[in-house]
């Protein structure tokens, strides 16, 4: 059988690396999950990433995905207690963001 | 041949944005900056001694509500604390929490930092190399920009 060929990165993971994570997601112990996941999503999944980076991708999706709740969740209190944000402050950092 | 996109920039947080949380005005900043990570999916870092310096124990909590917020805390490891006097030594400056975040910024660079103080960051990020760093004279090319907070 061919050796499988390691699928290379995207620009965009790279500039993510594991360690940008929150601390307090990957620190102590590990532990096993089952999961139902739409097949094809799998398949995908698992034509891009090495069988022994699969957990570590689940984890960074995971940890993605709870900060972006986090972030909401900020945004979302100081809008109960200031009003709706100004979009143009927003468009504003998102062009600093881009360069 | 398509050009490649630019790098997203990151933000570094220095304690003068945890501090500006204290102000609606501050608050209504952070926010937008925010809701501008969410959307572009930016990493937020935020130096430990920048905590350190910034917070004070309050009954509404344990924990700076921004600091949910942020990818990574870098540590104030002992290869950073020989840097960061490194630095000061040569700046002729003491502040811990500065040099941490400008030893941050370029690690972290292109990136944005968030501060109170953009001429003292300026100075520390002057003798690391990086010049015309303050808001409107950074330039795409500049590779941490400072914006005030």
């Amino acid at each position: 059988m061919p050796a499988r060929k390691r699928p290379k990165r995207s620009g965009e993971e790279r500039n993510r690396p594991f360690s940008l994570l929150p601390e307090e997601f990957v620190r102590g112990s590990v532990a096993p999950i089952s999961a139902t996941i739409p097949a094809r999503l799998l398949a995908l999944v698992r034509s891009r990433v090495g069988a022994r980076e699969f957990s570590q991708f689940v984890t960074r999706s995971m940890a993605n995905e709870l900060l972006r709740i986090y972030r909401q969740e900020y945004v979302a209190n100081v809008e109960a207690e200031l009003g709706p944000l100004d979009r143009a402050e927003v468009e504003k950092w998102r062009k600093r963001l881009r360069g | 041949m398509a050009k490649a996109p630019a790098r997203l920039r990151a933000l570094v947080l220095d304690s003068g944005a945890l501090i500006a949380q204290e102000r609606s005005a501050g608050r209504a900043l952070l926010a937008a900056m925010i809701a501008a990570a969410i959307e572009e999916d930016a990493t937020i870092v935020v130096p430990a001694s920048a905590i350190a310096e910034s917070w004070r124990p309050r009954a509404a909590g344990n924990r700076s509500p921004l600091a949910a917020t942020v990818n990574a805390v870098p540590a104030l490891d002992e290869a950073t604390a020989y840097r960061i006097g490194e630095l000061n030594g040569a700046t002729c400056r003491s502040a811990l929490a500065g040099a941490h975040v400008a030893l941050e910024a370029m690690n972290h660079a292109p990136c944005i930092v968030l501060t109170s103080d953009p001429s003292d960051i300026a100075a520390l990020l002057t003798h690391l190399g990086v010049t015309n760093a303050v808001g409107d004279k950074a330039t795409k090319n500049t590779q941490v920009r400072i914006e005030l907070c």
